[in-house]
């Protein structure tokens, strides 16, 4: 049962103008929520602007971990919660918010300690809900509202390459790990000009560094350790069935994120503890109800 | 203050080994300097270059095993906030009642 509870709310810019977030970490600490939010406010150099909102409140259960006969382990998870996601950009509005359940688990086999870390999850999805849909014809857009159903189930892995040498007190390894992650979807939408079923394949590629490490003790910016962390992902949803009006379509998303987390070198309480993280994406995603668009965002936060 | 050498259970100090040995990048086991638990009491989890999803696999397989040396599956709560080698021993041997360790 994971117990923490955050809220993270940020003013974003696109170009970067200023920037300002608010952040409650860990408060309170002993509830089986998990709530990230974001918040973004973007004001564009020809004065136009837009508001983005993403929002998952979960509730989050778990079984105990028990051994498995051939020594691996094993935890399943379940969770429910709300979702909105929600982007005001008049070119690629979203508006997509609904409820969910789903429900996984972690399979860690007994592999060769020496050979890397490698964990095997699984999960299933279903969220019910409203969504924006374009149903305008090409070059003439026209967004409306209509309620979706999806189904998603799929399969990843993660795998952190193994290091070699041994470890010191005062390391600067680069860290890199994978996640590659594989599945099916069902998502439907009711009504209209939108009416019917797409089925299809999904896969996605996530590949992170820690160039510096993971020790923020080693790099130090006054009073602050930081740890930058660059991310590349891939992914592509591809329709295999179309029903209704609906005809299959492929999905693409693209992105490269750079993200400095920083944390106080000494323990002390109070004050503000900084993050950045700039991320530029381009494509679609179905399942998020995101329109085909390329954007790059800016987060400057502090944590108190 | 708790000691490494308050860890007297031979049993449950090879699981945690092998449950940090198993989180860690670092073939901990097969070098001299790092092959026991008190060799690597010394490191905090982010010098063992252990992730976030290291630290999953870690306690996954630490609350998995521990049963059967008397000690409980650690809440996630005490879990997240264990940086060092030594917290999560602590943290381990916390959950076993007086008197109860094999």
């Amino acid at each position: 049962m994971r117990t923490s509870f955050s809220c993270f709310i940020a003013f974003v810019s696109v170009p970067c103008f200023g920037a300002i977030n608010l952040a409650a970490e860990e408060a309170p600490a002993e509830l089986p929520w998990d709530q990230p939010a974001t918040i973004s406010y973007t004001r564009n150099g020809d004065g136009t602007s837009s508001a983005k909102i993403d929002a998952v409140l979960t509730y989050k259960t778990s079984q105990p971990e028990r051994a498995l006969p051939a020594r691996g382990a094993y935890k399943s998870k379940y969770s429910a919660g709300l979702f909105l996601h929600r982007d005001t950009t008049a070119s690629a509005p979203t508006n997509d918010r609904g409820g969910y359940f789903r429900f996984g688990g972690t399979y860690v086999p007994d592999f060769d300690n020496s050979q890397g870390v490698v964990t095997f999850d699984w999960a299933g999805k279903m969220s019910i809900g409203t969504t924006l849909v374009d149903a305008g014809s090409a070059g003439d857009p026209k967004y409306v509202d209509r309620t979706k159903d999806r189904q998603v189930v799929f399969g990843s892995v993660y795998y952190q390459p193994p290091l070699p040498g041994t470890p010191t007190t005062n390391p600067r390894p680069m860290v890199m790990y994978f996640v590659t992650k594989a599945g099916m979807y069902s998502d439907h939408s009711s009504g209209g000009t939108t009416q019917g079923r797409v089925t299809g394949h999904l896969a996605e590629v996530t590949a992170s560094v820690a160039p510096l490490g993971l020790d923020p003790e080693q790099n130090k910016l006054g009073r602050f350790g930081f740890v930058p962390t660059i991310t590349l992902a891939a992914q592509v949803q591809k329709d295999r069935t179309a029903t209704g009006v609906r005809s299959a379509n492929t999905y693409k998303l693209y992105s490269a994120s750079l993200g400095i987390s920083f944390s106080k070198l000494e323990k002390e309480s109070g004050g503000l503890v900084p993050s950045i993280n700039l991320t530029r994406s381009v494509g679609a995603d179905l399942l998020t109800g995101r329109a085909r668009q390329s954007k790059t965002e800016l987060t400057l936060g502090f944590t108190f | 203050m708790f000691q490494l050498g308050d860890a007297k259970n031979a049993g449950l100090n090879a699981l945690l080994f092998y449950s940090i040995d198993k989180a860690s990048p670092y073939a901990l086991a097969q070098h001299e300097a790092t092959n026991s638990l008190e060799k690597v009491a010394e490191f905090s989890l982010v010098q063992l270059a252990i992730t976030e999803q290291g630290k999953a696999v870690m306690w996954l397989w630490i609350n998995a095993h521990s049963t059967p040396f008397g000690a409980k599956p650690v809440s996630p709560s005490v879990a997240g906030k264990a940086e060092s080698v030594v917290d999560v021993v602590q943290a381990v041997y916390a959950t076993i009642p007086a008197g109860g360790s094999k």
